[in-house]
């Protein structure tokens, strides 16, 4: 059975032991080097979050797929405590070895386990290098890194990401499964899974001008108004071997993997500084197709095929979230704004102009 | 208790389920194997949702429709039995609730025996797009710093 977890209602008012744990580990690890703690305000989806690590490497390393977010001055309004420590560095080891020694429910995610206390209070998720935990009460995040050199690419591109999405699901935002890139604030949700032409449109696009909130997941909260806004959550892409043929000029920047991994990594703000964004609304859905026809055309879709696009993978993908709702809410912006098959040629210089045209023909 | 008596409820625990454009958009939780059931189909979900059983679902298409409850009969009791051997449904036996839902704009189409897509794909498109890729640890070297000592 899929992870899921319910609304807060039945949760234990006390901090679950293994988390009471987790925080003397790193309180312990603050002390051991405090020259090394680094401290960062960020806004994440729209909220304030402080973000806290001991160990200025991977605070480096863990930060650089925020990077693009706003900073922030004042902390006195925080909505989500993140709270880190590198073992190597400060000889502070997580006081257990596994999720499942302290967690009554736990299950496999790809290569990694996540973890449930059997109120739903406080979510984990381990990985060869990394033990975190979700205070879902607390609203803290509290977690220990192995070292900042054993990073697994996924840590680098997408830290924390299982109990972020659990944390944004709390905050009643939904992650959709979607790309996202946009004009002077309004923006185009890009819905296909992989082999779709998602993420190369994605990246063609900023290539080209536009700016970029993400090639894979968006948050969306409930609309305000008549609008919906889309968040980025991360800076970072994959990249498939086919995807640097097609995008030559990210191969430099490409993080390599292990001889196990068959996706590369780029920090996308690193190249196209300014070009990242945190937010804009939601004007048009496209669901792009790849043709084999060399022009690229738009093509009216319904809202239902908008949601048959987005919503199964978003659902099923994700640990931690609330399906009905998750469901609901795409249904919400599907039936809010056009919905256009973006028919994808192998001209590239046209795909950027077609998501743009889209863009101006959307929702105003 | 007769098949026409029988009354469903869906399997919440298991399934996730929206109608858009009068058409029922299903995802089964538990296998990934996500459903369309077009516009009669999505009413009869729409019914099955509330607790009608198969005849009172036939008394509403015959109403809504213009048909008579013989000619849909066999359809209904068709579709109700793929929904239940997907697990999408339950027995249940808890009453209809609340009002009659209204009749769905598709009503001006003729009417046309449910149909109902079923998409097995998600296995395969979760392993071209897993959710967590890169997950092993690696030799960490960054492009940006121009280092060198990845073995790829």
């Amino acid at each position: 059975m899929k992870p899921l977890v319910s609304n807060s209602d039945h949760m234990s008012r006390s901090t679950h032991p293994a988390v009471a744990s987790m925080r003397r580990a790193f309180e312990s690890a603050s002390r051991n080097r405090p020259e090394e703690v680094r401290t960062a305000v960020m806004t994440v989806g729209g909220r304030p979050v402080k973000m806290t690590v001991v160990g200025s490497e991977l605070a480096e390393r863990i930060g650089g797929a925020f990077s693009h977010l706003p900073r922030r001055l004042q902390d006195d309004s925080v909505e989500l405590r993140i709270e880190l420590w590198d073992g190597a560095t400060t000889d502070v080891p997580p006081p257990s070895e596994h999720l499942r020694d302290v967690f009554e429910r736990t299950w496999p995610f790809g290569r990694s386990v996540l973890a449930s206390s059997s109120d739903e209070r406080t979510l984990g998720y381990q990985s060869f290098g990394s033990h975190l935990m979700y205070d879902r009460r607390d609203r803290r995040i509290v977690g220990w890194f192995a070292g900042h050199s054993d990073l697994s690419l996924f840590e680098l591109g997408k830290p924390l990401q299982p109990l972020l999405f659990a944390w944004h699901s709390d905050n009643d935002t939904v992650p959709v499964h979607a790309g996202f890139v946009s004009r002077e604030g309004r923006g185009a949700l890009l819905g296909g899974s992989g082999g779709s032409g998602k993420s190369t449109t994605c990246l063609l696009s900023l290539h080209e001008g536009l700016d970029y909130l993400g090639d894979d997941y968006i948050g969306i909260p409930p609309r305000s108004g008549s609008t919906f806004t889309g968040y980025s959550f991360y800076n970072s892409t994959w990249l498939e071997p086919n995807h640097i043929g097609r995008l030559p000029w990210l191969e430099p920047h490409a993080h390599r993997g292990s001889a196990a991994d068959d996706k590369y990594l780029v920090l996308l703000d690193r190249i196209y500084p300014g070009r990242l964004v945190d937010h804009a609304d939601v004007a048009v859905i496209l669901l792009p197709r790849v043709t084999g026809e060399r022009n690229t055309s738009l093509r009216d879709a319904t809202p239902r095929e908008a949601v048959l696009r987005l919503a199964p993978s978003s659902i099923l993908q994700l640990p931690f979230i609330t399906p009905g709702r998750a469901l609901e809410r795409i249904s919400e912006v599907a039936e809010s704004v056009p919905a256009m098959w973006l028919e994808l040629g192998t001209d590239f210089r046209q795909i950027p102009e077609r998501v743009e045209e889209a863009i101006k023909a959307g929702r105003a | 208790m007769s098949a026409e008596a029988e009354r469903f409820r869906v399997n919440a625990d298991e399934v996730a389920a929206k109608v858009i454009d009068d058409e029922a958009i299903i995802i089964n939780l538990s296998t990934g194997v996500y459903y369309s059931i077009d516009t009669v189909g999505a009413r009869v979900w729409n019914l099955l949702e509330r607790h009608y059983d198969l005849a009172e679902i036939a008394a509403v298409l015959a109403r809504d429709y213009g048909v008579s409850e013989a000619e849909c009969r066999g359809d209904i009791l068709a579709l109700v039995e793929q929904l239940r051997e997907e697990n999408l449904i339950l027995p249940t036996e808890a009453v209809p609730e609340g009002q009659l839902p209204a009749r769905p704009t598709s009503t001006s189409q003729p009417y046309a025996a449910p149909s109902m897509s079923v998409f097995r794909d998600m296995g395969d498109l979760l392993a071209l797009d897993p959710p967590v890729p890169g997950l092993e640890p690696i030799p960490w070297d960054d492009p940006a710093r121009g280092g060198s000592d990845n073995p790829n």
